[in-house]
């Protein structure tokens, strides 16, 4: 049984309302009135700039038709609208008969835009039951003042935080009782 | 039991971002967010059987520090005093079958300090990071191997909790946001360290206990259930006799009840022994109740018994109020009515209500 990768989803709902809102321009503005004033959203940069650990998934094998079994999650990448996909961290997972316990990581670098959607596809194509998305400041250890920044059913999805240094935790339940994953990416937001 | 959680919206820059944002806040609403604050998930794969023992042994050429081991046998006492369940025990056995590793050989991935496999009913496998490993983060510290733990030291009675939480069943616990609720479970999506809050946990969170009461069930039926559980009760509710003469005696008896609900498990239905349950009484017509006292343990798990002279017709309802102590619901019993007749004689009917002859 195919199954289409969820986050597709979201990024072409992203994509078409985004280009509406480019197409109708601000609301502000009217006769008589400065003509609107259009506010470009600057061009996304993605900048990975350490090398992104990638945890390679292996054979895939399944009772399930359509589903593999995996050793370990997927990888899974961010991407900003027109950006390259940055591979994030690995961190604690169950998956299959086992799984791993890790720190709260630092994360995969990505420099994106404030407020950016930013959306995660994964290396699988596997069906997304929940997530979850928070943030906290890059170098604070141990998740300490952590602040939700999205979460959700299926295609993931969210806006990058305000301007500053984040490290951002993505904690994915996959559906059909395949697992669970946290993946990292510290976001230099500007 | 309130439920909430906390969440931060991003500030939006331009009028096109607050529309990418909107869209992306509005993905999220439409799907729901994932529910925070609840039992543990649980992983794929069964569960052991209930008090099931299984033994575990060094893996030869990976044996921990004697620290570490020390560490080791602490966390697998740790399931069994804090579990509040059936669920499984873990014992040190040096013929057992269960192997547990230390050091290089370890399967956790790049960035794990421990790892396990299970094969439910049948065993499991654990492994912890040796001392010393450097990862892309850092240089792991484990708090057993110091006269003094410094900062940033990693508790392994604490990760070896954890991984025994795995092993029973559990998922990661999903937190509140900001983590407030991070010492409700052990079984957490990272680990934290010294000094940080929850680093040396060496008993099971509510939430961890949660699952395993509904995938093991209760050590007995006056243990309490956990905080992180929000079951429904249900009661039954009977007099015997139903009629009385004036000035006659009857025993009225509840049955208090777990719910009996598919998401519950194993605990739906259950009966409910060792609480206060409170008999109440009103006229028949009015709706003021007054309250008798507390019901008297019954002869079988969850009945409360009390027995009432009666002058005039009664109506009868039993009341279980929660406490902040447990994760039960608050019940009221049907409303029972005892009528009393005045005559010279009675028969028994049926071998228990009766009448005037």
């Amino acid at each position: 049984m195919a199954r289409r990768l969820a986050p597709r989803s979201s990024v072409t709902i992203l994509g078409i309302l985004v280009s509406l809102a480019a197409c109708t321009g601000p609301s502000t503005g009217g006769a008589g009135t400065q003509p609107p004033v259009v506010t470009l959203h600057p061009t996304p940069v993605v900048t990975p700039v350490m090398t992104p650990v990638v945890v390679p998934a292996r054979t895939p094998t399944s009772d399930v038709p359509g589903v593999p079994t995996l050793d370990v999650p997927p990888g899974a990448s961010l991407a900003a609208e027109g950006g390259d996909p940055v591979p994030g961290q690995l961190g604690s997972y169950t998956w299959a008969d086992g799984g791993s316990g890790s720190p709260w990581l630092p994360g995969a670098a990505v420099t994106v835009a404030t407020g950016e959607p930013l959306t995660i596809t994964f290396a699988a194509d596997l069906p997304v039951e929940g997530w979850t998305a928070s943030r906290v400041t890059a170098g604070v250890g141990d998740g300490i003042g952590a602040v939700a920044i999205g979460a959700g059913q299926g295609p993931i999805a969210f806006a990058a935080p305000g301007s500053g240094s984040w490290s951002v935790q993505v904690n994915v339940r996959f559906a059909d009782d395949l697992g669970s994953a946290t993946y990292y990416w510290q976001l230099s937001v500007r | 039991m309130t439920r909430a959680t906390n969440r931060e919206l991003p500030r939006r820059s331009t009028r096109l971002i607050l529309t990418g944002s909107t869209a992306t806040l509005l993905i999220a609403l439409i799907g729901g967010a994932v529910s925070a604050h609840g039992p543990d998930p649980t992983t794929s794969g069964g569960s052991f059987g209930q008090n099931q023992e299984l033994g575990f042994r060094w893996r030869s050429g990976s044996e921990p520090s004697r620290p570490i081991k020390s560490a080791i046998k602490s966390a697998a006492a740790d399931v069994a005093t804090t579990r509040a369940s059936r669920a499984a025990t873990f014992t040190y056995d040096a013929g057992g079958d269960n192997l547990i590793g230390y050091g290089a050989g370890a399967t956790c991935g790049v960035n794990g300090l421990a790892c396990y496999t299970r094969s439910a009913p049948n065993g499991f496998s654990m492994w912890l990071r040796e001392q010393g490993h450097v990862f892309d983060w850092g240089t792991l510290k484990w708090c057993q191997t110091y006269a003094s733990p410094p900062r940033g030291c990693y508790d392994a009675e604490t990760i070896a909790l954890d991984e025994f939480g795995h092993v029973e069943g559990l998922d990661h616990h999903r937190n509140f946001a900001d983590g407030s609720d991070y010492d409700e479970a052990v079984v957490q999506t990272f680990s934290r360290t010294k000094p940080s809050a929850g680093w040396n946990m060496h008993t099971f969170g509510v939430c961890d206990v949660a699952t395993l009461q509904r995938q093991y069930d209760m050590a007995t039926w006056t243990a309490r259930y956990s905080t992180c559980l929000d079951l429904s009760t249900v009661f039954t509710l009977s007099a015997s006799p139903a009629t009385v003469l004036i000035g006659g005696s009857t025993t009225l008896s509840a049955t208090l009840r777990v719910t009996d609900l598919d998401s519950y498990v194993r605990l739906g239905g259950n009966p409910i022994s060792g609480r206060t349950v409170t008999l109440k009484r009103r006229t028949p017509g009015t709706s003021t109740w007054t309250t008798v006292g507390p019901m008297l343990t019954g002869s079988s798990a969850g009945t409360y018994v009390m027995t009432q002279e009666l002058s005039s017709d009664q109506e009868y309802r039993a009341t279980f109020n929660s406490t902040s102590k447990e994760g039960l619901r608050s019940s009221d019993s049907p409303v029972v009515r005892v009528s009393v007749i005045a005559c010279h004689a009675i028969g028994p009917v049926n071998g228990t209500d009766a009448v005037c002859i």
